[in-house]
């Protein structure tokens, strides 16, 4: 199956082609592989620079592995990842390294991802020591100061430890962990998603501002579309390890052409109790990414689906300018 | 309930230590138990000064005397300084018992407070004679100062607890020591690697061989072999030194203690010299596996040819099998693809066939190892030794299963993403995660030590006497059966002790989880 | 009390003692549920809303927390009020699960794993109306068919690992009306699934109030989940409610500056047409409960915050016309457009 890269305009930061992440499951007394969770499968897309692309999904939907396999936190089974034109699928790991410079990662959980046993200061500076960066201690801490100051703390409380610190603050101690090495591309795995509301707007916003000031490119990965549809440029919608739709995030709000999409657009609750929409509620659940169904992954919940769906895996396909989808079926009105 | 993130306003800008100790005092337990023991340690450090008679001091007579009466009150019942009674062994003509009796016609002896007595030197190098209590009459051996009764061979038990407490409470101490610095190494590695079998060498016709070889810098490979030929001296060297051990002849205690001491020097030396230089070029670890096979061909050799050096004739059948090992070595490097191994299954392993075999009778085998006239010292360190490699397996599973979890941490995973080596994740990231389960693990275990050494003892493969320790004094309480506890109590004053000991490093490891978890708040 | 309430709390205090200082969770809470009617408690993290919903149940781990102060007076299924800050243990025991029950955020660690869920349904049904396990086990499976489990006999004899997420929250709800209850606490009930879940089990939970008619107090920090469900909403801030209105009032015409905050805060997709350029977050952290603000704990974060005014005194919960309380000395100033921002 040839690869399905959307095309882009502007040159792609990271590219992703046929990536597949199939973890094994072990078992009996000889501990040999009896299945496999498919959690990525098959899964292509690019990122150009400056944009921030969204990744949504529900639990399962493989969003998180596909952004820890980017960054090769995770080894892929089979695909490829191009960082800058540079196939850093199978690099091996003091290769890796410089690479690891270029990317970063933030966490879902503010008070996982620290460890509670550095104090803020040696959490900032240690991507600067383990890269060898800004030589002498002095000009670490000044750094270490600026990143503080860059994401709204005060460079004050280097000394302290992240458990003195609130959520939100936590959050933006992770971001600046991940800056501090000034890298070019940033996946953000979830990072509002454990935050109170009044919170969560903060670091978007911030995230936003340090997108802006730095140049950053952002793989930001959700499970809250309104999130996602807010920070994105363009959204990628995956389900049970597969992009299902992928278009500019306006477009995919207004104009969604895939039944999955459609159907998670309406299940979010909006704050507004005088809205009455008619709600398509999937029945079901999702199903085990063990043995996902054959065909479309996604004909099992499908309101619209037909014995096709079954037999066919979609690919996903341009339906208009940008805008992708995954499905064999064109002719379901309102959805084309 | 309360999940909200509290902070700001607490404990600001005090150290890490400064905020434990914070903690630390509020646990009134904890205090207690550090007290307790800080006395206990001080009493060992000063037994000489504490005891009124030195060490091995014994008097056959006074086989089993009871604590020596202390009066206060002069004939008259006036309160007076504290003084003791002449006293003799002999029979009771009543109960036809021996026994010891006092009589204060013969003789009244007063104590005096920071008296000279016995000379004995500080630590081993001071030259001293003053002693807390006691009195001129001690040194004249007109009466007795048993403070806690005596012993079987009529020694004061009053200072032999102190005496004793110096290999008692520290034999725990170097053997936790010993068995956790084993523990967290294998433990570690193997948590930190379970399920990912570890790449050591790529065979040197495996195509990615030379793709990895290519991807050194020449500066790497020249470092490697440097380092290789420092690595090759220094295993020459502990060769020499190990061919020398093992010759039965040349068998001395001077030796053992070098070959202790080689051994570990030669060991932190061979892995600084592997991590820091060899491991960087693939070239050199793929020449390291070649020459591990030859040193291991170079081992058989020795060891054999040197246990046999009399008999004649076996050369031949060591040449061939030195020649099939080498030959092994070389087709292994050259043509295996890929050296492997799980690290995890391989250690975990280990410990399950250590575990499997009885503590008590690896104790013993191990034991009997230990050559009959070694002075004292030299037995407390093999005896430490003994003890901590066979305990060392339980410290290194409870590592592994928190390494294991602690890998999975988003900051472990944090760290990986901004480049960070293993090594740098086990050491800064995963390990310091286990000071809190360490610390209750270790305390809990220096009392098994404390029991464990007290064991072997008994069965008179540990401490021996004169050397005294607090489990070996216990067994002669044992070994009086049920009269210890009827007649002769004082001699179970040393399991008092050991239970003291054993309570106050549980509260003081208690005090010490919670004053260093960061998290607890101040 | 009013025929048509249940459910009257006024002036709820809950103190939890902890080593370094009394943490006033929830500190004068007054509130009350209707029959039949679903009361939103909004808030974040540290506003007291859970700890206020747990009280109810009298399920404050005591020490270090405490019902200090206040009255919830309950009108049980026998007709009888109760103050249910007074009863003793065992009438508490019959109330649980037989007037009030209770559901939970996290789904997995609510039922017990090492018993079937049908045993664990049944326990209740026999535990408060002495029925025999076959009885039991025959109304729980009518009561999983309710809450539209498929092949509800089948799934009787499943573990709960054997369930997804979803099915599990379904279990839970099955288990808290089987003994037909009258207020059913839902403590975000929601938060741990997905949204397509969420969605089935919002669906499900109107179309059981429907039918059987018992009021909800619904626990949530999720403002679209409030505008689904919620009849009146209580929106809480550090301890204390600062606003209490209709469901329609609290989104359309919020008075307090927190509620106002929250709404602006969040990301709205029904509003992606005009794509808001910027988030308005509410500036800050949510207040250390052991040093709260002086005067309106809210007043550090606040725009409208007014010094010597706002920094003074707790303000009283003041009636802005057609029950709408807000705890606002400002509020007048704001409904008229006339504050101005700080």
């Amino acid at each position: 199956m040839s690869a399905v890269v959307p095309e882009v305009a502007t040159r792609p930061l990271v590219e992703v082609e046929n990536l597949k992440k199939w973890f094994p499951i072990r078992g009996g007394v000889l501990s040999r592989v009896v299945a496999h969770v498919k959690a990525v499968n098959d899964v292509s897309f690019a990122v150009k620079k400056g944009e921030v692309l969204g990744l949504v999904g529900e639990s399962g939907s493989g969003k998180t592995t596909v952004g820890r396999t980017i960054l090769r936190l995770i080894e892929p089974t089979e695909g490829t990842i191009r960082f800058d034109g540079v196939d850093i699928t199978h690099l091996p790991k003091n290769q890796l390294r410089a690479y690891r410079r270029k990317m970063q990662i933030i966490f879902q959980d503010p008070f996982a991802s620290l460890n509670p046993r550095m104090t803020v200061g040696d959490i900032i500076a240690e991507p600067l020591v383990i890269h060898n960066l800004e030589g002498s201690p002095k000009a670490r801490a000044e750094r270490v100061a600026e990143l503080l100051r860059m994401v709204g703390l005060n460079p004050d409380h280097v000394r302290r430890y992240p458990h003195e610190f609130s959520g939100g603050q936590r959050q933006r101690i992770g971001i600046a962990r991940a800056l501090a090495v000034r890298p070019e591309f940033i996946v953000a795995d979830e990072p509002v998603s454990a935050l109170d509301v009044s919170i969560q707007a903060q670091v978007v916003n911030l995230l936003q501002d340090l997108k802006e000031q730095l140049g950053l490119t952002i793989l930001f990965i959700a499970h809250d579309l309104a999130v996602v549809e807010y920070i994105s440029d363009r959204v990628a919608v995956m389900y049970l390890g597969k992009i299902m739709e992928l278009a500019t995030s306006k477009e995919l709000y207004r104009n969604p052409r895939h039944p999955y999409t459609e159907a998670l657009l309406s299940a979010i609750p909006m704050p507004d109790p005088t809205l009455r929409r008619e709600r398509i509620v999937l029945q079901g659940d999702i199903p085990s990414p063990i043995n996902p169904p054959s065909g479309c992954v996604f004909r099992t919940r499908c309101r619209y689906a037909i014995p096709e769906c079954a037999q066919v895996v979609p690919e996903l396909k341009e339906v208009a300018p940008g805008h992708f989808k995954a499905c064999i079926r064109d002719d379901i009105p309102g959805l084309s | 309930m309360l999940n909200q993130s509290r902070a700001h306003t607490s404990s600001q800008g005090r150290s890490f230590f400064q905020q434990a100790w914070i903690r630390f005092k509020r646990h009134p337990l904890a205090r207690l138990g550090a007290v307790v023991l800080l006395v206990f340690y001080l009493g060992a450090l000063f037994a000489d000064f504490l005891a009124p008679y030195p060490e091995e001091k014994s008097f056959r007579d006074f086989s089993y005397a009871p604590p020596t009466r202390i009066f206060w009150r002069d004939e008259n019942g006036r309160l007076t300084r504290p003084y003791v009674c002449a006293s003799e062994r002999r029979r009771n003509p009543e109960t036809f018992k021996v026994e010891v009796i006092t009589d204060c016609e013969r003789g009244r002896y007063p104590i005096y407070f920071f008296v000279e007595g016995e000379p004995y030197r500080f630590l081993g190098l001071i030259p001293s004679n003053l002693h807390l209590f006691g009195g001129p009459w001690l040194l004249e051996d007109k009466a007795k100062l048993f403070l806690w009764g005596a012993d079987d061979f009529g020694r004061d038990i009053w200072g032999r607890i102190w005496f004793g407490a110096r290999i008692s409470l520290t034999i725990g101490i170097f053997a936790v020591a010993l068995a956790l610095v084993i523990g967290v190494f294998m433990g570690s590695l193997a948590g930190y690697y379970a399920g990912r079998p570890v790449t050591f060498s790529i065979g040197v016709l495996n195509p990615e061989f030379w793709h990895f070889v290519r991807a050194n810098r020449l500066v790497d490979h020249l470092w490697a072999l440097l380092g290789l030929l420092l690595l090759l001296g220094l295993v020459w060297t502990m060769g020499q030194g190990y061919q020398q051990f093992i010759r039965p002849d040349l068998q001395r205690v001077s030796t053992l203690a070098l070959a202790g001491l080689g051994l570990v020097g030669g060991v932190a030396l061979m892995g600084a010299l592997l991590y820091f230089l060899v491991w960087r070029s693939h070239l050199a670890r793929a020449l390291l596996w070649l020459l591990a096979w030859v040193g291991v061909a170079w081992l058989v050799w020795i060891t054999v040819y040197g246990f046999l050096q009399t008999s004649r004739g076996l050369e031949a059948v060591l040449a061939g099998l030195i020649g099939a090992v080498l030959l092994g070595a070389i087709g292994y490097v050259l043509l295996w693809p890929r050296v492997e191994f799980d690290l995890d299954t391989l250690i975990m392993r280990t410990v399950e066939v250590l575990a499997a075999i009885p503590d008590l009778f690896l104790l013993i085998i191990l034991s009997v190892l230990i050559p009959m006239e070694v002075p004292p010292a030299v037995r407390f360190v093999l005896v430490v030794t003994i003890l901590s490699f066979v305990n060392w397996g339980g410290l290194a599973r409870i590592i592994r299963s928190q390494v294991l979890q602690l890998r999975e941490m988003e900051y472990a995973q944090a760290a990986q993403a901004l480049g960070a080596g293993d090594a740098r994740i086990i050491l800064r990231h995963v390990l310091p995660g286990t000071y809190t389960y360490l610390i209750v693990a270790v305390t809990l275990a220096i009392p098994g030590f404390i029991l464990g050494e007290s064991g072997l003892s008994f069965l008179g493969l540990g401490i021996q006497e004169p050397a005294t320790s607090w489990g070996l004094m216990l067994s002669k309480a044992q070994a009086t059966g049920i009269t210890a506890f009827t007649e002769r109590p004082w001699l179970l004053i040393p399991g008092v002790f050991i239970l003291l000991a054993v309570l106050a490093y549980n509260f003081l490891g208690d005090g010490l989880r919670d004053a260093l978890d960061p998290r607890t708040k101040v | 009390m009013d025929e048509n309430r249940l459910v009257e709390v006024k002036d709820l205090e809950v103190h939890f003692f902890t080593d370094d200082g009394v943490v006033k969770a929830v500190d004068g809470v007054s509130f009350h549920i209707n029959k039949g009617e679903t009361l939103a408690v909004v808030g974040e993290s540290g506003s007291g809303k859970s700890v206020t919903s747990l009280a109810m149940m009298r399920l404050i781990p005591t020490p270090p927390g405490k019902i200090v102060g206040g009255q919830m007076l309950f009108r049980g299924k026998d007709g009888k009020l109760r103050d249910l800050a007074k009863e003793d243990e065992a009438t508490m025991r019959r109330i649980r699960g037989n007037d009030i029950a209770m559901i939970f955020q996290e789904p997995m660690t609510s039922l017990n794993p090492v018993y079937t869920v049908g045993d664990q349904i049944a326990e209740a049904i026999v535990l408060h109306q002495g029925k025999s396990r076959k009885e039991a086990l025959e109304q729980a499976a009518e009561m999983l068919d309710l809450v539209g489990i498929p092949e509800p006999r089948k799934r009787l004899a499943n573990y709960p690992h054997q369930m997804s997420g979803g099915m599990r929250q379904r279990v839970m709800i099955a288990m808290a009306l089987s003994c037909n209850p009258s207020l059913l606490i839902a403590d975000e009930p929601t938060t741990a699934l997905d949204v397509t879940i969420q969605a089935q089990i919002l669906e499900l939970m109107k179309k059981l109030q429907e039918e059987i008619g018992m009021s909800i107090l619904f626990i949530t920090h999720n403002l679209g989940v409030v505008a689904e469900m919620a009849d009146r909403v209580v929106v809480m801030y550090a301890g204390r409610a600062v606003e209490e209105a209709d469901v329609v009032p609290t989104f359309k015409k919020p008075l307090h500056p927190y509620t106002m905050g929250l709404l602006n805060s969040v990301p709205r997709l029904d509003l992606a047409a005009a794509h808001q350029q910027r988030l308005e977050a509410i500036p800050g952290n949510v207040p250390n409960p052991l040093d709260l603000p002086p005067g309106c704990a809210f007043h550090p974060r606040c725009k409208f915050y007014k010094p010597g005014l706002c920094d003074q005194e707790i303000p009283a919960l003041q009636d802005a016309g057609g029950g709408h309380m807000v705890r606002c000395v400002r509020w007048a100033e704001i409904e008229r457009g006339e504050a101005v921002e700080a």
